[in-house]
């Protein structure tokens, strides 16, 4: 009884979030030691997917339903798929090794701690069970984790805005660096990078919105507070509470199982509320 | 059967204490004559754990002690391994802790919901006070400072009592 339908639906996925290309700098703080920088990374900082189609927006092509052993109420999933038995055996009688092949069916049952229990080999006619890698692809943009953009301003609040004096703004570099995460099932693992590619400010004052380059620059002691930043910031032209609201675009690829692919974009945003005075003890000098 | 299910609710009206617990003082985290957890105190139970494990671990690294003797009362499993390494690893280096982190954490779920045994807690732990410097004298290891980091633990009932059982804490600007 081959419940083929059910390969689709079967993720037995770990996926496995981390920072991707670009490394993130060394915090030397207390979490540092026991962080999921570690290498090998912590267990906690594994995910485990739930049940196929969690992620949301997952079309099952062959109307799945409730026959193939979904995902416990707890979360926990009981999840199976096929691998090649391991050793090449020879087809039986009467079969080629071009009818079809020998498989195992490789289950974890509950939350996996007990290991995978695999089945006795079985022969299986027609061309290998297989797994769609976009469906995989799915599961593994779900589990990215993408961090809200985390805004860097001067003057830094609670240190006040000045009108006609440029605000400088830039994310730190931890919520501009890439992501990604892995889904895998036994023979194919899949592999979604976001990687941050815009960063929009709307400075909450109703001035246009500022597209800026990369994640700004950082402000720097030293620098004459006329200069405006020369990638991303704003100058307020009147005193008030603003909220600057910065939105981060993320481009999603995915590669695995010999495909590639893009999803639509993704984007993350953050606000920080701002006051802008007048600047006050600058024009003293025209009363004379 | 139905006499072991009587022994059962009997034993268990034996042990139940009926006066209310006395709050506050006591150390929620490791009740000591209690065999099963008090469903109605499981959430603030869970989140002593999670409170006490990182002070002890704040406490430990301060000296630097992998066998610091608090770390077995708050934690166990993977996360008592965990920290156990971490401190371990900073003392080899030469390096040890200081400051304490802010802590907010929230019960983001508790399961078997009637009685629960096992409560997930979920934190933006702030890091900003807390630094690893030289055990010994010397220049400064480094002046990175910490951060917001999103942190996620697993709570669960133990004979001993609440310990957390596993935790991640993500990078710096994650929450």
């Amino acid at each position: 009884m081959l419940r083929w339908r059910s390969l689709v639906a079967l993720a037995l996925a770990i996926a496995v979030v981390s920072l991707g290309s670009v490394s993130a700098p060394a915090y030397a703080d207390n979490f540092k030691p026991v962080g999921c920088n570690r290498k090998p990374k912590p267990p906690g900082c594994t995910v485990t997917v739930g049940k196929p189609g969690s992620g949301g927006g997952q079309n099952d092509g062959n109307g799945g339903d409730s026959d193939n052993g979904s995902g416990s109420d707890d979360g926990t999933w009981n999840g199976c798929a096929y691998e090649p038995a391991p050793g090449n055996p020879a087809p039986p009688a009467g079969k080629t090794p071009a009818d079809g092949g020998w498989f195992v069916e490789v289950c974890l049952i509950g939350d996996g701690k007990g290991g995978p229990q695999t089945s006795a080999p079985m022969w299986i006619d027609g061309p290998a069970p297989t797994v769609d890698p976009a469906e995989i692809a799915q599961q593994a943009v779900a589990q990215l984790t993408l961090p809200r953009p985390g805004i860097k301003v001067n003057p830094d609040p609670p240190a006040r805005q000045f009108v006609y004096f440029p605000t400088w703004v830039w994310l730190d570099g931890s919520s501009w660096a890439s992501q990604s995460a892995t889904a895998s099932v036994p023979g194919l693992s899949v592999t979604a990078v976001a990687k941050p590619t815009k960063l929009v400010l709307s400075p909450g004052d109703g001035g246009k919105t500022v597209r800026c380059t990369g994640r700004g620059t950082a402000w720097t002691r030293g620098l004459d507070p006329d200069k405006k930043s020369p990638t991303c910031g704003h100058t307020y032209t009147r005193p008030g509470s603003f909220t600057l609201t910065a939105t981060v675009t993320w481009q999603i690829s995915w590669a695995g199982g010999g495909q590639t692919g893009t999803v639509p974009d993704l984007t993350t945003t953050a606000s920080r509320s701002l006051t802008v005075t007048e600047s006050q003890g600058l024009n003293t000098t025209t009363r004379g | 059967v139905s006499a072991g299910i009587v022994l059962a609710l009997l034993s268990t009206g034996c042990t139940r204490n009926p006066d209310p617990q006395p709050t506050g003082s006591a150390a929620p985290a490791s009740p000591t004559s209690v065999a099963s957890p008090d469903p109605g105190t499981a959430g603030p139970d869970a989140l002593a754990a999670y409170r006490g494990m990182w002070q002890a671990y704040n406490a430990a690294l301060s000296i630097p002690d992998p066998n610091h003797p608090d770390l077995v009362r708050y934690a166990d499993g993977e996360a008592l391994k965990l920290l156990t390494t971490g401190i371990q690893e900073t003392k080899d280096e030469g390096l040890k802790g200081t400051g304490d982190a802010k802590l907010n954490p929230e019960v983001s779920s508790a399961a078997p919901v009637d009685a629960p045994t096992t409560v997930e807690i979920s934190d933006c732990l702030d890091s900003t006070a807390t630094k690893l410097v030289r055990a010994s004298p010397g220049p400064p290891y480094s002046d990175s400072p910490g951060g917001l980091r999103r942190t996620t633990a697993t709570v669960s009932w133990q004979p001993s009592g609440w310990k957390v059982t596993r935790f991640a804490v993500q990078e710096v600007g994650t929450c």
